[in-house]
């Protein structure tokens, strides 16, 4: 467990959409925290939320889509004169086109997407996309050198089209794409899926900020690749002390790259613990089902393979009391369909959602 | 062991799956508002002036009068008197000819009322061509002597305009859709021929599809229109002129279906590859199927303005339909130019019908469009 | 890239080889031609030696020839950029066509650029705005536009013009200047008639263009690359017009170019002829029904030529600004 201040604050967000239909609650009340530094996970099956959450961290979430409740609380370290001092800015509170947030987006929290073969604007060059991030995010510093031999950093002034493109190289070369310095102009088109992702990460990490949001960036890649580019993330984290929040469905892939987990089911977070203490001793029936499902090689099997019973409840027509009931093991008639759980701490830094470990 | 699922949701499904295709186009056509307009703005051009247009109209379209060129009379309630009528009229017109200049003019003349009457007794004629009646929608009263309401005023025979728009608009419309049942059969077959068999026979028939669009359209038009006989009877030229147009037009609608038939046939090919059990196969050509017929109603709808348009251009430059047949080209011949304009400008009232009736198209089927497009909406 | 430019312009040349042909042969198409049109106007007007005079002409013209020889003859010639004469006129086609090749040329690039500076924005504007009040005004405006051919706007607003203002807009010049020698007085006087057809001309062009930037724009805006720009904290605006404006457009530039350069000709005929325009067009449609065989023909090829020549630019066009293209 990381010992790291704070950086981004999610408490209690709660997301709607609104549509012809009715009302779909994406996300329900979710409430973690990522530490400077450190890789939380959230795991859970598609429409669960996950990825309308990283977008509402951004101010990104799609029409018809609203934040209706809650607030994402964000810590920005600020380094002059050799201090540091915490800017904290709500970013619930902020414009979705304004200044504000448009200096987050890609300058200090930055996000890569599932698809790679469609994130990349097709007629720009993979060097012109480092480019226009770089330009809008980062700054030179004017160094000037004192009396006493100190670097004092007066000024900052925007990046020179040569410097961008030197950046955009070294970039290339740090995802470990060969030859960067031909690699900067090419288009999208010329690429593979697993060279995009990194140019993405690439992007990304140009402009150095302090946390990464991947959203599923490996599901759409092969095995081998997908291994590639995580292993590109977590040596990228180690040298930039960066966090990620890392996005998926694929319970192995988190295993390797997440400190701490989040557990997602129909918009709100069920269970919430480190890597550990989720895969070795989960409590939240749900947890205990996803990793049951998981097919053990070597195993004699004649059992079929685990999955959880029933299907995922209209968005629609909700199951009362907790969410989940309907498909639960341990369901517990008269308590579970009546009372909503509440999030209840079950372990030093483990906390569930779930009628088993509340006393009602 | 939990059992109560939320009966809600697996009941929506099962209703989901066991609708068919068509009513989900149908559920998805209603919820536009536009689309219904148009729909039933174009019913109700085809049964007016398709079906009923003896009925509609106050009189035959070959009955000429004395009142050339007569303007439009308005059906009034009120008299010069004030005094309130609960049945609509319109006053009679006198004819004065300027000596001097020659001219003719009309002035209302107020000593002469003529209510209007419904279901009144006219002219006879057969209802769709079977049934033999005499009753109008409104008109003069028979026994009234000399009588008369244009309500849209005359042309330069004397016949009543608002008559000639329905019977006008009969021979417009089905150009329309005749024209483009036509196109659809001639494109329709060599798009698929085309498809399907690939190779040559594809490229000899894309390279004629070529060749015909870019030749400009108004001479291929004025070329064979002009070939047509002058001494050959109206009815047969209204034929041949719907046969020069799907000809001209084909071209447009023949790559269409090319495209969908390229389509369906690569989709086949995944499934036989993907060997699919029958049972699948059957729900999948209960899909396709549909889905082609659909793109095809879509483009036929859309291509209907677009081939009244051509028949209104080729009948104004006067080589379209030929008098005494009319349409709303050939009303348009009358009245489109600078003369006409200045002095009897209701002549040009045709205008407003084909652009309600090309609108009202144009939203028909840009609504079947959106009903029947799979991955449209939200 | 040089073999599939010699490819097309080969096969434009096959094409044209033999549009002009079948031109020849549907302008021949109707009976009689153009002589025997005149000698009924001329015989109705009295005149006695009509038929003489006709006798003439045929044989001037080589109107008894076999047909094959009077395609070749206006076949080769053509090649050396002698297109013959017009029958009405009594002088070379070049002349004719020339004299209005200018005007036309002018209304062409009016109407063009009105309508995409008016179709572009408007497009763009209602994807980003969808199912707004705007949007649904413009959507409505687009199908009267859609459904109105120029012809038949032209008839409306004459008849706004004439009736309702009694004012004289026919023309692109006021009486005084229609053939006055070449001034800046004549330049500001055509620019003030000049937007009149321009508009009515690019209304219909206008709706569809709205229709399918605006279509282009929103399918274009779902795709995750916008998505991912947004991300990286780039403006709206940027990413509207920088992004997804750029990827959209593209379909169109096809359109631009395989519309823009046939209009020269055809120029929208119909409209000009009923607004009484010098450009090409009536003049055109003029001879295709009197049978004015050379000049009908001519305007014919150029038609043709000028149609393969925009489809080509529009396709290198394409290639030039979608990159995904250029290596097939």
């Amino acid at each position: 467990m990381s010992e790291n201040p704070v950086l981004v604050e999610v408490k209690n967000l709660k997301v709607q959409f609104d549509v012809r239909d009715g009302i779909v609650r994406a996300v329900d009340g979710a409430t973690f925290e990522i530490k400077r530094g450190q890789t939380m996970g959230i795991i859970g099956e598609s429409g669960c939320g996950k990825s309308v959450t990283a977008r509402a961290i951004l101010q990104m979430v799609p029409r018809p889509g609203k934040i209706v409740d809650g607030e994402v609380i964000y810590h920005r370290l600020i380094r002059s004169n050799g201090s540091e001092t915490i800017d904290v800015v709500n970013i619930t509170r902020l414009d979705p086109d304004g200044r504000e947030i448009r200096r987050i987006r890609g300058g200090e929290i930055g996000m890569i997407f599932q698809e790679p073969m469609s994130s990349l604007t097709p007629v720009y060059t993979a060097g012109s996309h480092i480019r226009e991030a770089v330009s809008l995010h980062r700054l030179m510093p004017i160094r000037k050198v004192e009396t006493q031999m100190v670097e004092a950093i007066r000024a900052h002034r925007e990046v020179t089209k040569e410097e961008a493109r030197e950046i955009a190289i070294e970039m290339l070369h740090k995802v470990g794409l060969p030859k960067p310095e031909q690699r900067v102009d090419s288009y999208p088109h010329q690429l593979s899926g697993g060279q995009r992702q990194r140019v993405m990460i690439a992007i990304a990490l140009s402009c150095e900020p302090a946390m990464l949001i991947a959203d599923e960036p490996t599901t759409a890649l092969d095995v081998s690749i997908e291994a590639q580019i995580l292993d590109i993330m977590r040596d990228l984290q180690e040298t930039v002390d960066m966090a990620i929040m890392f996005i998926t469905h694929n319970l192995g892939v988190i295993a390797e790259m997440a400190e701490e987990i989040c557990v997602m089911y129909m918009g709100k977070v069920v269970e919430r613990a480190s890597a550990v203490e989720v895969f070795y001793e989960p409590k939240h029936p749900y947890t205990r089902d996803l990793l049951k499902s998981i097919p053990h090689v070597g195993k004699k099997t004649e059992a079929r393979l685990a999955s959880i019973k029933g299907m995922v409840p209209d968005p629609f027509n909700l199951p009362s009391g907790c969410v989940f009931h309907p498909r639960c093991l341990e369901y517990m008639p008269g308590k579970c369909d009546r009372i909503v759980p509440k999030w209840t701490q079950v372990g030093e830094n483990h906390w569930v959602r779930c009628l088993l470990y509340e006393e009602v | 062991m939990a059992t109560n699922e939320t009966s809600a949701a697996p009941e929506a499904k099962k209703n989901q799956v066991s609708q068919s295709y068509w009513s989900l186009v149908w559920w998805k056509f209603k919820k536009n508002r536009l689309a219904i307009i148009g729909g039933i703005v174009v019913l109700l051009f085809y049964v007016c002036c398709g079906l009923l247009a003896e009925f509609v109209a106050p009189y035959g379209v070959h009955t000429e009068s004395v009142f050339l060129e007569a303007p439009p009379q308005w059906p009034r309630f009120r008299d010069v008197e004030g005094k309130w009528h609960l049945r609509p009229f319109v006053y009679g017109l006198e004819q004065q000819i300027d000596t001097a200049t020659r001219q003719r003019s009309y002035v209302v003349d107020t000593t002469r009322c003529y209510p209007i009457h419904f279901f009144v007794k006219a002219e006879s004629y057969r209802l769709l061509g079977l049934i033999k009646w005499d009753r109008h929608l409104f008109g003069v009263h028979p026994d009234q002597e000399g009588a008369h309401v244009y309500l849209l005023g005359t042309d330069r025979l004397g016949k009543d305009q608002l008559s000639r728009l329905f019977y006008g608009g009969r021979i417009s419309l089905l150009i329309g859709l005749t024209g483009v049942i036509m196109t659809l059969l001639f494109g329709a077959t060599l798009g698929a021929i085309s498809g399907y068999y690939g190779g040559a026979v594809d490229m000899s028939v894309q390279r004629a599809t070529e060749f015909l669009g870019a030749f400009p359209d108004i001479p291929l038009f004025m070329a064979l229109a002009s070939v047509i006989p002058a001494t050959v009877s109206p009815l047969i030229v209204y034929f041949l002129l719907t046969i020069i147009l799907a000809f001209v037009r084909w071209g447009g609608l023949a790559r269409q279906v090319r495209g969908l038939v390229l389509s369906l046939r690569e989709r086949e090919y995944v499934l036989a590859a993907q060997s699919f059990g029958a049972s699948d196969r059957r729900i999948l050509f209960q899909h396709l199927i549909p889905g082609a017929i659909s793109h095809i109603i879509v483009i036929a709808t859309l291509a209907i303005p677009g081939m009244i348009l051509s028949e209104t251009a080729l009948s104004w430059l006067g080589l379209g339909i030929r008098p005494p047949m009319t349409s709303w080209g050939v009303m348009l011949q009358e009245g489109g130019n600078i003369r006409a304009i200045r002095y009897t400008p209701w002549l040009l009232i045709p205008i407003l019908f084909i652009m309600f009736a090309v609108l009202a198209f144009n939203m028909l089927g840009d609504g079947l469009r959106d009903a029947t497009d799979p991955y449209g909406g939200q | 890239m040089l073999s599939y430019l010699v490819r097309r312009l080969g096969y434009a040349l096959i094409m044209i080889v033999l549009v002009s042909f079948v031109s020849f042969v549907i302008i021949q198409l109707p009976p009689g031609d153009y002589l025997t049109h005149k000698l009924a106007d001329l015989q109705a007007r009295g005149d006695r030696s009509a038929q003489d005079r006709i006798q003439e002409y045929r044989a001037r013209y080589g109107l008894d020839e076999p047909f094959m020889s009077q395609y070749w003859n206006w076949a080769s010639h053509f090649i050396t950029g002698d297109f013959g004469e017009s029958f009405k006129y009594e002088r070379p086609v070049a002349d004719m066509l020339g004299q209005r090749l200018m005007m036309t040329v002018v209304l062409t690039i009016a109407t063009l650029a009105m309508t995409w500076i008016i179709a572009i924005p408007i497009g763009v504007y209602s994807a980003t705005h969808q199912y707004s009040l705007g949007d649904q005004i413009f959507t409505t405006i687009s199908f009267i536009g859609l459904g109105t051919p120029s012809f038949v706007l032209a008839l409306v607003v004459l008849f706004i013009a004439v009736v309702i203002l009694d004012q004289d807009v026919v023309g692109l010049f006021s009486r005084e200047y229609r053939d006055a020698a070449w001034s800046l007085d004549k330049v500001v006087d055509l620019l003030k008639h000049l937007w009149v057809p321009a508009i009515i001309g690019a209304f219909t062009g206008t709706a569809g263009l709205i229709r399918i930037m605006r279509g282009n724009l929103l399918d274009t805006m779902g795709q995750p690359f916008v998505e991912a720009a947004r991300a990286r904290g780039l403006k709206n605006r940027t990413v509207i017009w920088k992004h997804a404006v750029r990827i959209a457009i593209n379909p169109l530039i096809v359109i631009l170019g395989s519309e823009a350069l046939p209009t020269i000709i055809g120029g929208n005929a119909l409209m000009a002829i009923v607004l009484n325009l010098p450009t090409t067009g009536p003049m055109w449609v003029e001879a295709l029904q009197q049978q004015d065989m050379y000049m009908a023909g001519t305007g014919i090829v150029f038609f043709t030529l000028f149609l393969l020549i925009g489809n080509l630019f529009a396709d290198l066009a394409l290639a030039w600004l979608d990159p995904r293209i250029r290596l097939e």
